[in-house]
Parts: structure tokens; sequence; C-alpha cells
């Protein structure tokens, strides 16, 4: 009788840890759009690389998204061409980024996440270059959850502060935007049409010299 | 007597599988990317050279995305018809061949005033292990002055630029790229093979 209530709460204690995990209100701060920020849809046209989810973040001894480059240097990369588009649903600018494994994460503290560099290229005008740290725990409790049957989300703000304070947001631009500065946000959404890939949106708030 | 030391009990396991568990969460090895060692050369000014090579077109991701193919915004282009951005990917490796890193590689024309276009190509270079480098021909770092490092002059615009920012182990460094294309043959399909080097020199700790 003693082992069994024993064991009971043993398992109950590791149960509530997990869900005390999973439901952690702590994390890294978040870098939110602002009212005065332009806003771009982004959806891929090529992605390349791991799926940098809940099996590529923790490490999993799973099989890694398919689609994972098999060179040990870029196991827990992905590269991608984005489209982005503007208000009017019209493409407005074409972007590359290329996405790893940030090795600073921490359970703990509810922060697993990626550093993003992209590019972003305005035809005839000018280009922008961001350097962004995305904190990727939202979506991976949003699978594990939506896997034990809990309603799910379907957007998450994963721009966040870096772990390491590394400075982010706008680094450098041509054209047009030479030499901006200024912060940037990203939301993530699943995309409706392929399972693997993600959509967006970006929110652009630029700043002169 | 018995059931307050089964409540005891109970309490005593679960606090002991919360804590376990809490503790786990903090020691969980999470994965990191394999240390992969650094090829760069020193100079005798004190900075360093080191050399990414790009085989074409084994190490080319897709095809080339070209901005034309999207219904982009007429007012969006010059009137002269220069309106196409290439945006590229590739594998990167270091000079043993083995693959390392990822790249991007964005090119197009970019507005110097209202009736004038400059060509500009923008360079992200992505090492896992190591950090990132994002550099271009004609753009500039957020909030600084354009400085070109003495030994930068004279290099075609075209294929060059300076490094504007980096991360990790390229943290605040400053210096300049070059781009380097050797091709052996072009097949009847127009396919080219051959190498592209981005050479960068990278000088000291900017603030």
């Amino acid at each position: 009788m003693n082992k069994l209530i024993a064991f009971i709460g043993f398992v109950c204690g590791i149960l509530t840890a997990i869900f005390a995990l999973l439901l952690n209100p702590v994390g890294p701060v978040l870098i939110s759009g602002s009212m005065d920020s332009n806003s771009y849809a982004w959806s891929a046209l090529d992605f390349y690389g791991a799926e940098l989810d809940e099996v590529t973040l923790l490490g999993l001894p799973l099989s890694i998204s398919g689609k994972a480059f098999a060179d040990e240097g870029v196991v827990s990369a992905n590269a991608s061409t984005l489209v982005l588009r503007g208000a009017d649903n019209k493409p407005a600018a074409l972007a590359t980024r290329l996405v790893a494994l940030d090795e600073k994460g921490e359970l703990l503290s509810a922060d697993l996440g990626v550093n993003s560099f992209t590019n972003i290229f305005w035809p005839n005008r000018g280009s922008l270059m961001l350097y962004g740290y995305e904190n990727r725990w939202p979506v991976i409790r949003n699978n594990i959850l939506s896997r034990l049957g809990r309603v799910s989300e379907d957007s998450w703000l994963v721009s966040a502060q870096s772990p390491g304070n590394s400075p982010t947001g706008v680094i450098g631009g041509s054209g047009a935007m030479e030499g901006m500065g200024g912060r940037y946000s990203e939301t993530l959404q699943l995309n409706p049409e392929g399972e693997e890939n993600f959509m967006g949106q970006l929110s652009l708030e630029l700043s002169f010299k | 007597m018995a059931g307050i030391l089964l409540v005891r009990l109970f309490l005593a396991t679960f606090v002991l599988g919360l804590l376990l568990t809490l503790l786990a969460a903090h020691l969980y090895p999470l994965p990191e990317a394999p240390r992969l060692p650094s090829d760069s050369i020193a100079l005798v000014n004190g900075g360093r050279e080191e050399a990414f090579f790009i085989r074409l077109p084994e190490d080319r991701l897709g095809r080339p995305q070209a901005a034309a193919v999207a219904t982009f915004p007429a007012q969006s282009f010059a009137r002269d018809g220069n309106d196409q951005i290439l945006a590229e990917l590739f594998h990167v490796r270091d000079a043993q061949g083995r693959v390392i890193g990822l790249a991007s590689k964005m090119s197009g024309t970019v507005a110097v005033n209202e009736v004038r276009g400059q060509q500009n190509t923008d360079w992200m270079l992505l090492i896992p292990s190591r950090g990132g480098l994002s550099m271009s021909t004609a753009g500039l770092s957020a909030d600084k002055e354009r400085l070109y490092p003495a030994n930068y002059l004279g290099l075609d615009p075209v294929k060059s630029g300076l490094i504007l920012f980096g991360t990790d182990e390229f943290a605040n460094l400053t210096g300049f790229f070059v781009e380097e294309t050797e091709i052996d043959r072009i097949d009847d399909n127009g396919q080219a093979y051959g190498v592209l080097t981005l050479r960068l020199r990278m000088q000291g700790n900017a603030p």
C-alpha cells in the first residue's frame, strides 16, 4: 500500500512539474510590434533544412523532419526564400532567411529559440538586413498541448530578447534604406496549405540616422 | 494515524517528483551544433582572412528565385527595366570541403535617389557553430558611417563590399568581403560548374 501511494505521489509530482513547465508564464521579454509599424505578411517560396520544431530544439532521439540537411554542420539550420505582402495583399518585397538553433536556451525559463537572419529586397528601392532571436517555446507548447487534445492557438509572437543580450533588429540596409536602424517583430502562423512550413507577420519600425 | 502517514508519504513523494523533474529540466542537455575549427589566416596588420567556398552547382539550394516571377506592383519597378531581384541560397564549405554553413545572396537595383539606381548585392552567411555575418556591396550598417579599410581600395565594387554585422564569433568585427567566381565549364543547358569563393578580411573588435 505504501509503495503504491509513494508511486502515485511521485508520478503526480512529475506530471504537475511537466504541466507547470508547459504553462510557465515566465519567459524571455517579447518584442511586439507597435501601431506605427509597417506590417507584411510573408509566406515561403522555398524552404530547405530542419523544421526547428520540438524534436530538433529539444534534441530528441526521434527522426528529424525529412527535409533536414544531412551534413552535420547544418543539421539544425534552415534556409528559405520568402515573399512579403503589404496591406493590399500584393507582393511588396522578396526576402531570404537563414535560421539556426540558439544554444543558450533554458527549459526552466520557457526559452528555446533560434537565431534568424533576414534580408529583404524591395524592387528598385532598397534592401534591409535583420537579425533576431525567436523564442519557439510557445509553438512547442502548442504542439504538445494540441496532441493532448487541448485547445491550440493559431499564431504566436516569437520575437524576443536574445538570451545572450545580442543587439537585435534592423542591422543595416541599402538604397532608400541605407544606414537605417530600428526594430522588428515576428508572429508565426501555421501554413494551412502545407503542414511543415510556417507563414508569418513581420512588423517593421524603421528609424533614421 | 495510518491515514495521516499515507498523506505525508504522498506529499513527500509528490514534492520529490516535482523537484526531480524541475532539476532534470534545468540540467537537460539541449542540442549544440558541432564545433568546426576556423580556417582563418592571421594577417600582418593584426586582422585575419578567411575563405568560404560554394561549389556550383551542387551547393545551390533549389533554383534562384527572381522577384520578376511574382506580380510585384508595377510602380515598384524601374522604368529602365532593371527590375529583377535575384535571391539565391547555398551550402557553404570550408577549405577541407566540409559543409559548415548556409549562405544567401540577394542582388538587384536599389535607389540612390529618385531618378538613379545602383546595383547592390547582399550576402548573409550563417555557420551554426560560430555565428552569422551580414555583408553588402552598397549597404551600410545601421547608425554607422561608411568607413572603408585601407586595403579595400581598388577592389571591384560589384564583387566586394563591407561587413555590416556579425554575431557570436563574428560579433563587432569590421572588414570587407570579396566574391570570386571561377567557372570551369558551362554545359549545354547553360549550367555553370565551378567554385564561388567568399574571401573575408576581418579586423579587430569595433564598438
